[in-house]
C-alpha cells in the first residue's frame, strides 16, 4: 500500500522554484518512496528530528543534478509530509 | 557530543597547502582529494548520530561542519579540472564532486524555514500532492 503525499507551503514554493521540466522528476521520485519509505530513505538527521530524506541524482544532457526531499511520517501512519526540497548542480 | 576534533581536522583540510596549483602531482591531489572524502564521512556520521545522540549539538554546528567541508574542498575543484584538462584521470574524482553537490544541499538547508513547515504539518494546513501539481500545471499554462 502506498501512503499519501502531502505538501506544506514550504515545500510547494520549492517545487515551484525548481525549472516546470524537473516537476515530473520530483513527482516520480515521491511516488516511489511513497511505495516504500522505509527503503528509500534514511533519518534526516539534523535537518528534522524525527524526520526523513530522500536523495538521488539525475542527468540531463551533460549536467548531473542532486535533489534531496525531507519529509515526515504523519501520526495516522499513512501519510507522508514533504517538508523540504533543496536540488544543487554537481559541480 | 563535542565536535572539537572535527573542526581540527576541517582547519587541516582547509588549509591544504598546494600553492598556485599549477605544480600540484596527480598523486599529492589524490591524497587531499581522499583526504577530503575521510572527512566528508566523518561530517556525514556526525549528522547521522545527531537524532539518537543525548548530547548532540545544537542542529545549525552540524550544518556548519558541511559549510566548513564544502568551502574547503572548492579549494581542489579547479585543480582537478586543470588536471581532467591535461588529459589524466583522477579515480575519485566523481565521488569527491558528488560529495561536494550533496554537501551543498546540507550546508543550504533553511533550519527555520523547514520549523515554520513542521508547524504547518502539525497544524493540517498541507495539500495533497496532486492539488499542488495541478496548480503547477495550472500556472504554466496561464
Amino acid at each position: 500500500m502506498s501512503y499519501v503525499v502531502e505538501f506544506t507551503d514550504e515545500a510547494f514554493d520549492d517545487l515551484a522554484d525548481l525549472p516546470a521540466s524537473r516537476w515530473h522528476v520530483v513527482q516520480r521520485e515521491i511516488e516511489l518512496v511513497a511505495q516504500a519509505p522505509v527503503a528509500r530513505s534514511r533519518p534526516a538527521g539534523f535537518r528534522l528530528p524525527r524526520g526523513q530524506m530522500h536523495d538521488f541524482q539525475y542527468r540531463i544532457g551533460s549536467t548531473t543534478y542532486h535533489l534531496a526531499i525531507v519529509f515526515r511520517y504523519a501520526a495516522d501512519e499513512q501519510t507522508l509530509s514533504v517538508i523540504a526540497i533543496r536540488q544543487v548542480t554537481q559541480p | 557530543m563535542s565536535n572539537s576534533a572535527i573542526i581540527n581536522q576541517l582547519d587541516f583540510y582547509s588549509a591544504a597547502d598546494t600553492g598556485s596549483g599549477v605544480d600540484v602531482s596527480r598523486e599529492d591531489l589524490e591524497q587531499w582529494v581522499a583526504l577530503g572524502l575521510f572527512l566528508y564521512e566523518r561530517v556525514m556520521d556526525i549528522d547521522r548520530r545527531w537524532s539518537t545522540d543525548p548530547q548532540r549539538i545544537p542542529a545549525a554546528e552540524v550544518q556548519a561542519l558541511y559549510r566548513r567541508w564544502h568551502a574547503a574542498s572548492e579549494h581542489f575543484l579547479p585543480l582537478i579540472r586543470r588536471l581532467e584538462a591535461a588529459g589524466e584521470t583522477l579515480c575519485a574524482a566523481e565521488e569527491f564532486r558528488k560529495a561536494m553537490a550533496f554537501a551543498s544541499i546540507q550546508a543550504s538547508w533553511d533550519l527555520e524555514r523547514i520549523v515554520k513547515s513542521v508547524r504547518q504539518v502539525e497544524q493540517g494546513r498541507t495539500r495533497p500532492m496532486a492539488e499542488v501539481m495541478d496548480e503547477l500545471r495550472r500556472r504554466v499554462h496561464r
